[in-house]
């Protein structure tokens, strides 16, 4: 059973999204989780409220392998670490991500892609 | 104007327990700049979860994340994957996961006032706090069966009972343990050294802790009141007498004396729960596999751990999402190091009870 | 605290002597007693890491060889608890002996696992022989 609120959008309005609701003193910003479907990728926005026993609420989109995805750390600045997360577990191209904080530069690259194939020993 | 500096804190420092990487640009003394670097011990737990084990054997590989919380991550895990296949967990069972999971809140606190000690310099209080943490150790070890690593939740519930025994052994190293730890709040609370180098350094104010979403203690000991076991309400905590420790002030001295409070409310949950102990069954048998997705905010030692799974009606999850408690609160120390003299580098750093392991997973 | 420090300076050690022997409860080595054991295999199946491991034998018949390894071994007795038959598998309150090096544990751990995907292969053809043999009898 699903737990949590989910709303989904697209790529573009992701900024307009969180500047409309996000409050420093209200929202509580988890983190950003992404999924391989298979076909593309899903990446989820978690936030919840402050001292309220309300469900969590998910903004979630779908971008291509090779789509950009906006960032948000003017918005949420400590976005950066689950941003920078993404670029290397997963692959995605985040705006302004630099990469090399999770993995190493020479470590397998976007190692939770379906397509990945771990190094036979 | 002073010429700046380059210092690097890390990977290995006598003050850390894990590998993290700093490299401050320092001026006077004063750092300007910080760069940070970790994931030196990614391990792919993640990965493994999701291509390798059925999800019936991930609580055992999700406890290897850490070994000073790893009941959160298996509870948070469980909890997750009941949540979505809409599995009810007997009462008995609740309780004896809450009072594992407190006796591990205490130890890992503990570990990190203990550490705290030592990078302060003060080598005597470190034992004497390590050595009170031997009575909750002993504790878990009668009660799980094993010293660190508990194995203690499955899917459904639990694997041992509490008996009158083990309840009897319990009780009286709780109440020592009571006592021992209203001496050390003494000690803290008015210890000469200690307030000169703790007070007033390191602080994060409330709305700084609020820009960078800091969590659990942390995020208490600025006055930020937020703790998952009040706000997601997996448990029945507050009938078992919790309260929520806040301090204002937002230094070390204070994250140090949230984390001692906090473990005094946690032997008075374990008690009450151990009191109160409802008869039942411990566990449910589990069928089926996981559809769906689901999400739990679990509140660690160290703060909010979030648990997502995604299952596709495969034994094999689709995903497995760990986000640790030092995920979190990256952030907002390094933004604190800003204009900090580089001396108090230590303490702040060990002052979050950074666990690295876990963030790299 | 100071006085508290200099009566720690004649006081015995806060922590356990060695050989001190582990508490009741303790989670040990697994043992396993062949006579009730009805080879369905649910232990290898739930074992987290792996530490069950059966083997084939080659003639086909259903008696298999249990292997377990108690240096991979995490001792979360899921395996006990998945037994069908009470009483095969027990969880012993004492710790495995220390693995030494010439006793090569992983060397013929890998071994084992390595029979043990070959011995399938021979056995599942020396089950289909008899299966053969089993229906040409009968016609
Ligand atoms: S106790 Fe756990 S790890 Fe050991 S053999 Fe049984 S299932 Fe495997
Ligand atoms: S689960 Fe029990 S009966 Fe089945 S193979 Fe294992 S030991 Fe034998």
């Amino acid at each position: 059973m699903k737990n949590f609120q989910e709303e989904k959008i697209t790529p573009d309005q992701l900024r307009e999204k969180i500047k409309s609701f996000y409050k420093e003193d209200e929202w509580h910003f988890i983190t950003i989780n992404g999924t391989d479907t298979g076909k593309s990728i899903e990446v989820k926005y978690f936030f919840a409220k402050y001292g309220k026993k309300e469900p969590v609420y998910a903004l979630s989109l779908e971008i291509d392998y090779d789509q950009t995805l906006p960032s948000i750390t003017d918005l949420i600045p400590s976005a950066w670490i689950a941003e920078e997360e993404l670029y290397d577990l997963l692959g995605v191209k985040v705006e302004k991500a630099k990469g090399g904080i999770f993995l190493e530069p020479d470590s397998p690259k976007a190692p939770l892609r379906k397509s990945f194939q771990p190094k036979e020993k | 104007m002073g010429k700046k500096f380059v210092v690097p804190f890390g990977s290995q420092h006598v003050a850390l327990p894990e590998p993290i990487r700093f490299v401050f640009t320092t001026e006077n003394e004063i750092i300007r700049n910080v760069a940070v670097d970790f994931g030196y011990v990614h391990r792919g737990i993640e990965k493994a979860c999701m291509s390798k084990f059925k999800y019936t054997q991930v609580p055992y590989v999700v406890a290897r994340v850490c070994g000073l919380c790893s009941i959160s991550h298996a509870s948070g895990y469980c909890l997750a994957i009941e949540t979505l296949m809409d599995i009810e967990v007997p009462k008995r069972a609740v309780y004896l996961r809450i009072i594992a999971h407190e006796l591990d809140r205490i130890h890992s606190h503990l570990f990190a006032v203990s550490h705290l000690c030592e990078v302060a310099g003060y080598e005597n209080l470190f034992m004497r706090v390590m050595r009170d943490r031997e009575l909750v150790m002993e504790c878990l070890e009668i009660f799980t069966g094993n010293r660190v690593q508990y194995d203690f939740v499955t899917i459904g519930g639990v694997n041992r009972d509490l008996t009158k025994e083990v309840y009897e052994e319990l009780k009286p190293r709780l109440e020592e343990l009571e006592k021992r730890l209203l001496q050390l709040k003494e000690i803290f609370e008015k210890d000469y050294t200690l307030q000169m180098r703790w007070k007033g350094a390191g602080v994060i104010t409330k709305e700084m802790a609020q820009k960078y979403n800091a969590v659990g203690p942390i995020a208490r000991a600025s006055g930020l009141a937020t703790d998952c076991r009040v706000e997601f309400g997996y448990f029945p905590y507050e009938e078992l007498g919790y309260r929520m420790v806040l301090y204002h002030e937002g230094d070390i001295w204070a994250r140090n004396m949230v984390r001692v409070d906090e473990s005094l409310v946690s032997i008075e949950i374990a008690k009450n729960a151990m009191d109160n102990l409802p008869e039942g069954e411990i566990n449910v048998r589990v069928r089926g596999n996981p559809n769906g997705e689901a999400l739990v905010r679990w509140e660690a030692p160290r703060g909010e751990l979030l648990y997502y799974v995604k299952g596709n009606g495969k034994p094999v999850l689709e995903r497995l999402r760990i986000k640790t408690p030092t995920f979190s609160v990256i952030p907002v120390m390094k933004e604190l190091y800003y204009n900090q003299p580089y001396a108090l580098v230590p303490d702040i750093t060990i002052s979050f009870d950074p666990c690295l392991s876990c963030t790299a997973r | 605290m100071f006085f508290y420090s200099l009566k720690n300076l004649f006081s015995p050690p806060a922590t356990l002597e060695k050989g001190t022997p582990p508490p009741k409860n303790y989670r040990g080595t697994i043992l396993y007693f062949e006579e009730t054991c009805i080879y369905c295999k649910k232990c290898e199946m739930v074992c987290p890491p792996g530490a069950i491991i059966f083997t084939y034998p080659e003639d086909g018949s259903k008696k298999l060889k249990f292997h377990y390894n108690p240096y991979l071994c995490i001792y979360c007795g899921e395996c006990v608890r998945a037994c069908p038959k009470p009483g095969t598998l027990v969880q012993a309150e004492t710790p495995s002996p220390p693995a030494t090096a010439d006793q090569k544990p992983n060397d013929q751990w890998f071994e084992i696992e390595k029979l043990a995907v070959e011995s399938k292969k021979k056995w599942q053809e020396a089950r289909k022989r008899m299966r053969e043999q089993k229906n040409k009898n009968q016609q």
